[in-house]
């Protein structure tokens, strides 16, 4: 009788084990909530603020895909020393601020983003052909969770390449 | 009554009985260290359940933007400690899923240096809570946990070392060919420590403990009804796999004690240690491999390199020379020969930390390597020219090879007088009085080497203390031995990674 009971029970406890093991699987996480605010920032960054000695204008990012586009290839260097190598293609930062009527030359750009963050760029380097408010990153649209558009400076490291792209304001 | 068929059944029917719940046993131990392995999942609410601390962090960025934000969390020191890493020297890397990690690239960040405290008394934190307000997770946010470090001096471009949404802390060293997990893959209420950290045991490791423990009673049983019944051929039979089947238990516990035993940091002797060490002191003679060959003569102390390797470390099996290190990048690589050798004069091979008596002058200390000439004199006498290895400004004695897995202390790792002896080395056996120092060198003055005249212990072992030692090496065989054969066993029988993780905490419990 016992040795007939012995593996039934064993093998019993070895799924109710199994059954404990798994009891853990399966935590959700906390993205949805999230992913409601990605897509309010996306919202907001279509429209760009451009201020201009006292003057708002706005840039409307959706018809940016029909004007002459600029493909760049660059490297991404990012302020811990890692490399991300790729091709941007949009239009460049010059011909957007020409088509606004952004008289020349200009002091510097200050440029903003949605989080807060704030890069500032000069002259020389935001008139360069390949200083472009980019779309596509490697043929493929921008990721989302950078904004619509996002500042491509290729001769400039990382810092410069501000990503959720909300508001310029021309420095005289 | 049972007659005596009836008791070799039941005899029989325990010990098949115990070795089934050991195999489970031994199975579910195998399967759990596959399922938990080497890394440590915390969820966000286990790190809020830490002792946190709250600071302004002041920061400046790539554009020298100066801010202040008040952060609450963990300091990181203390989370790693949590997870059993005691390491200071050993190497920390906070990664991103989006790919961005610190410290930059080609830089190291030690626990040493993450227990370093900034301006304001402030520690480099895992944060979870803003200007009081919960970090919110990526894509938008930079939460839930950032890494934030303060300023140690009021121009530090400190930002860019600060980690958004922190996913895995990887801990040094690591073995070759470690892969980390995936980032990606971190759920985003989690953070994964993975690494060189001790081995996870979760709670559902009790599991197999109980059906272990349930064995060895099992057994015991059976081993009780054997030697009640008179012994016939079937019950040594029984008894031979019962013992078996113990070896193998005494096998999964060592491997649970050893396990915890990771790779040592270096052994780092302070300044103070060096000079209490048993002393060498001796008159050793100089010459200069590059014209003029200059040569000169001078009393040096110091703690020879034979006993640091041999007695108060051991050297390991299959270490094969030593390469003694200075601050200056300058490396001395000596066989084991050179280092255990009695030179002309009775000389031996020192790190010396006084000179004359006095201690080393900042140019040369305050360790130097000194190796005695292979034949005294000058050039024109037949003299070897033994400063190029005489290296100044030491720091560390590596015994190569160096193990993977084990820390490679930098010079700034090391204090100023310390010296960290590293690599194919092993602590001694608990408890045995090193072997009586090496005699001073006969024609050293105490009068006029005072340093000579250091503390030197006992000259012949107690009897009591021989005894100790013999014990001692005992258990320490057998358990090598146990602890062997069963983790060759495990990692026969258990399939793939299972196996090879039970072969490693063999491995690592110092076998």
């Amino acid at each position: 009788m016992a040795r007939l009971r012995l593996p039934t029970s064993l093998a019993l406890l070895f799924l109710v084990i199994l059954a404990i093991g798994c009891g853990g699987a399966g935590k959700e996480t906390q993205l949805l909530q999230s992913e409601k605010k990605l897509a309010g920032m996306y919202e907001a960054c279509k429209t760009i603020k451009l201020v201009d000695s006292g003057v708002t204008r706005t840039i409307e990012t959706d018809p940016l895909g029909s004007l002459p586009q600029k493909e760049v290839s660059a490297i991404l260097k990012r302020s811990n020393g890692m490399t991300i190598p790729g091709t941007w293609s949009g239009v460049p930062l010059s011909s957007v601020l020409d088509a606004q009527g952004v008289a020349r030359p200009f002091k510097e750009l200050k440029i903003e983003a949605w989080d807060g963050y704030v890069g500032r760029v000069g002259y020389d380097i935001a008139v360069l052909p390949d200083t472009i408010l980019a779309l596509t990153q490697n043929k493929k649209p921008i990721p989302r969770e950078d904004g619509p558009v996002r500042l491509v400076v290729a001769s400039q490291d990382g810092f410069y390449w501000v990503r959720m792209l909300t508001a310029i304001e021309v420095l005289r | 009554m049972l007659g005596k068929e009836g008791k070799v059944k039941r005899s029989r029917l325990l010990v098949y009985m115990s070795v089934l719940l050991l195999l489970v046993a031994a199975i579910l131990f195998g399967l759990n260290i596959a399922l938990a392995g080497d890394v440590l999942t915390l969820g966000v609410e286990d790190v809020k359940a830490m002792t946190s601390s709250r600071g302004d962090y002041r920061s400046i960025n790539n554009w020298k933007t100066v801010e202040t934000t008040s952060f609450k969390g963990v300091s990181v020191w203390g989370l790693l400690e949590g997870c059993g890493v005691t390491d200071g020297g050993a190497s920390i890397k906070i990664s991103a899923p989006d790919g961005y990690f610190w410290p930059a690239l080609g830089t190291t960040l030690t626990v040493k240096e993450l227990k370093k405290k900034g301006i304001g008394g402030l520690l480099p934190l895992i944060g979870y809570e803003m200007n009081t307000k919960a970090l919110d997770p990526e894509p938008d946010g930079t939460g839930p946990l950032r890494y934030v470090a303060p300023q140690y001096s009021i121009g530090d471009t400190n930002k860019p070392s600060w980690v958004s949404n922190v996913r895995l802390i990887e801990v040094g060293p690591l073995e070759k060919g470690a892969r980390p997990p995936a980032v990606k893959k971190i759920p985003a209420d989690q953070v994964w420590v993975w690494g060189n950290i001790p081995p996870v045991y979760p709670m559902s490791m009790m599991i197999p403990l109980a059906f272990g423990a349930a064995g060895l009673a099992v057994l015991l049983m059976s081993l009780i009804t054997v030697i009640a019944s008179r012994s016939s051929r079937r019950h040594l039979r029984s008894a031979v796999s019962a013992l078996l089947a113990a070896f193998l238990l005494a096998g999964t516990a060592l491997a649970l004690s050893g396990g915890t035993a990771r790779a040592q940091a270096s052994a780092v002797f302070s300044n103070g240690e060096l000079v209490s060490m048993p002393a060498f002191s001796g008159h050793y003679t100089f010459l200069k491999q590059l014209p003029p060959y200059s040569y000169y003569e001078a009393d040096y102390t110091g703690v020879p390199v034979s006993y640091l390797v041999n007695e108060k470390l051991r050297l390991a099996p299959g270490a094969s020379g030593v390469v003694v290190r200075a601050r200056d990048g300058y490396a001395a690589t000596l066989s084991l020969e050179q280092v255990n050798k009695t030179y002309p004069g009775g000389l031996k091979l020192i790190i010396a930390f006084a000179k004359g008596g006095q201690p080393l002058a900042g140019d040369e200390g305050p360790l130097r390597l000194i190796v005695p000439q292979n034949k005294q004199g000058t050039r024109d006498q037949g003299g070897d020219a033994n400063t190029p290895l005489c290296a100044r400004l030491i720091f560390a004695v590596e015994v190569t090879p160096v193990p993977a897995g084990v820390s490679v202390p930098s010079p700034g790792s090391v204090p100023p007088g310390s010296l960290a002896v590293y690599g194919s080395v092993t602590e001694p056996p608990p408890n045995v009085t090193p072997a009586p120092p090496p005699q001073a060198q006969p024609q050293a003055d105490p009068a006029q080497n005072p340093a000579a005249a250091a503390p030197q212990p006992g000259q012949a072992p107690v009897p009591a203390n021989a005894v100790l030692d013999l014990v001692n090496s005992g258990f320490g065989g057998a358990r090598g031995v146990v602890s062997w054969v069963a983790g060759s066993a495990f990692s026969l029988v258990l399939p793939g990674r299972a196996g090879a993780l039970l072969w490693l905490a063999f491995h690592r419990s110092g076998v």
